[in-house]
């Protein structure tokens, strides 16, 4: 009678042969189908949408400040981030916005271009009120979004009154050239004459050039923003990195904060060489104060800079504020300043 | 006596201090153009004069890296006899490298401060114990 081989040991010892047969096939190369690794194997992709970032009715970040920060925040949380057959995305609903300043549509860009480099796609409701709407598709806000169908929207045609530049990595000479090109269109918008204006130049290099060494962002972006106006134009240079004062944070002790009465004191030295450089170089830091200077000197008009939990009205220093604890921070800086025919006349050689 | 212009000799462009995060920047002005200028002028024993009108702008940074370095490689006495900066277009900058620059990267050169570079150059000069040698003084440091 034929023995029953049933017993685990056995059973155990003839499945170890068959793998052992179909490896050795494999290694043979014949036709025997591979087996996938469990990683490869496609996994079932599940969509996971997140609700809407809703941006309040003002979201002007001069009057408004501290709910357009809580915007910012939130759009670059994970509790935002939506996925879904494998895309990454944020939807940001600006349904609800009946009134935006070009500093919001400045950082909204800049953290547009931040979520693109790390594979994030930004949908995006437009606003109802058609002017908000228009504003927005002049800037040029809507080349790098998708709307709510996760569709690239149409690209717009350079806008005549706002412009923006971008930068990543190196700041090439092709970057430069085009900064310096910049600056000429605004001589020609003030004056009429298409001149270098070297002050001004100087003015953006020291902030770029401080977003490109210091504000850590993976791939040192900038953004310069320019909008022209009836007999002014607006300057705007937003990254989207650590910010000074976190810059400053990592490298300067907790008893050195509270000798301070508040963040926006702090922040006021660094535009005053109050404090060693990073590098702990002593030929370094005149950036700032150099920005600081051009304004003392009436070079640029109502400076303004945001970064962290502080926004600094150099003009106005009775509406400098430290947000409080718990209010949200912006990750990053933002500086906005204005140039007349005036400023100018100061300058021009 | 020479003259040599950022604008001529360089570029209408100039960028910021290190190659690591700019083109045309301050290291890259002192290693391929002025520390050889430099150094032939004041083996000569004549003066190197330096122009720094025409371009489009500077940044502080790439003017610090480029006359820093040169007080840190011949001393701040020797570059003040030997170097004439000329900004009729922007004097500050003139004013900043002769009241910061020069003497912070003195100190620095005294308090043994080595510069940075961030890409490797070819060899340049450096007053070493009283003689001018040629040679690659200093290598990139990973970040």
């Amino acid at each position: 009678m034929k023995k029953l081989y049933s017993t685990p040991d056995y059973k155990e010892w003839q499945r170890r042969r068959l793998k052992k047969i179909e490896r050795d096939l494999r290694n043979n190369n014949r036709s025997f189908p591979k087996k996938r690794s469990k990683s490869n194997q496609k996994s079932r992709r599940i969509s996971d949408i997140k609700y809407p970032v809703i941006a309040p009715t003002d979201l002007r970040l001069i009057e408004n400040t501290e709910k357009c920060m809580e915007i910012f925040r939130e759009m670059r949380s994970e509790d935002a981030l939506s996925s879904s057959r494998g895309l990454k995305f944020v939807i940001l609903d600006l349904r609800n916005v009946t009134q935006i300043d070009y500093g919001s549509i400045s950082i909204l860009t800049a953290i547009g271009d931040d979520l693109k480099f790390k594979k994030i796609l930004l949908r995006s409701f437009l606003p109802a009120n058609i002017e908000c709407k228009n504003f927005m598709i002049e800037s040029g806000y809507l080349n790098n979004l998708f709307d709510d169908n996760g569709k690239p929207f149409a690209k717009t045609q350079k806008s005549e009154l706002i412009f923006f530049e971008k930068g990543s990595g190196v700041l090439s000479e092709s970057d430069n050239i085009k900064i310096s090109l910049l600056v000429k269109a605004v001589v020609n918008h003030l004056t009429g004459q298409s001149k270098h204006c070297l002050a001004v130049k100087t003015i953006i290099l020291e902030i770029c050039g401080n977003s490109i060494e210091w504000s850590g962002t993976d791939s040192k972006q900038w953004l310069l923003g320019v909008k022209y106006g009836e007999g002014k134009v607006v300057f705007t240079v937003t990254d989207v990195g650590k910010g000074i004062l976190e810059t400053l944070h990592r490298r300067l002790s907790k008893k050195f904060f509270e000798s301070f009465k508040s963040m926006d004191e702090i922040l006021k030295g660094a535009f005053e060489k109050k404090y060693g450089s990073t590098t702990k170089e002593v030929n370094r830091n005149k950036g700032l104060p150099a920005v600081k200077t051009h304004w003392e000197q009436g070079t640029i008009n109502y400076l303004k800079v945001l970064t962290n939990n502080v926004i600094l009205h150099f003009d106005n220093e009775s509406l400098s504020n430290t947000f409080g604890i718990g209010a949200p921070r912006f990750r990053g800086t933002f500086y906005q300043w204005e140039m007349n025919k005036e400023c100018l006349n100061k300058i021009m050689v | 006596m020479k003259t040599i212009s950022v604008f001529e000799n360089f570029s209408e462009f100039p960028a910021l201090r290190h190659c690591n995060i700019s083109e045309k920047s301050g290291e890259e002005f002192y290693h391929t153009i002025l520390n050889k200028e430099f150094n032939e002028q004041y083996e000569k024993g004549e003066k190197l004069i330096v122009n720094l009108d025409n371009t489009a702008g500077y940044a502080s940074s790439f003017l610090d890296e480029a006359f820093g370095n040169l007080v840190f490689d011949f001393t701040l006495d020797i570059v003040k006899n030997h170097v004439e900066v000329i900004s009729i277009q922007e004097p500050h900058w003139k004013t900043m490298i002769e009241n910061e620059t020069y003497p912070q990267w003195e100190e620095r050169r005294v308090n043994k401060k080595n510069p940075v570079v961030t890409r490797t150059h070819g060899a340049w000069f450096r007053l070493d114990k009283n003689e001018i040698k040629s040679g690659i003084w200093e290598h990139p440091v990973a970040a």
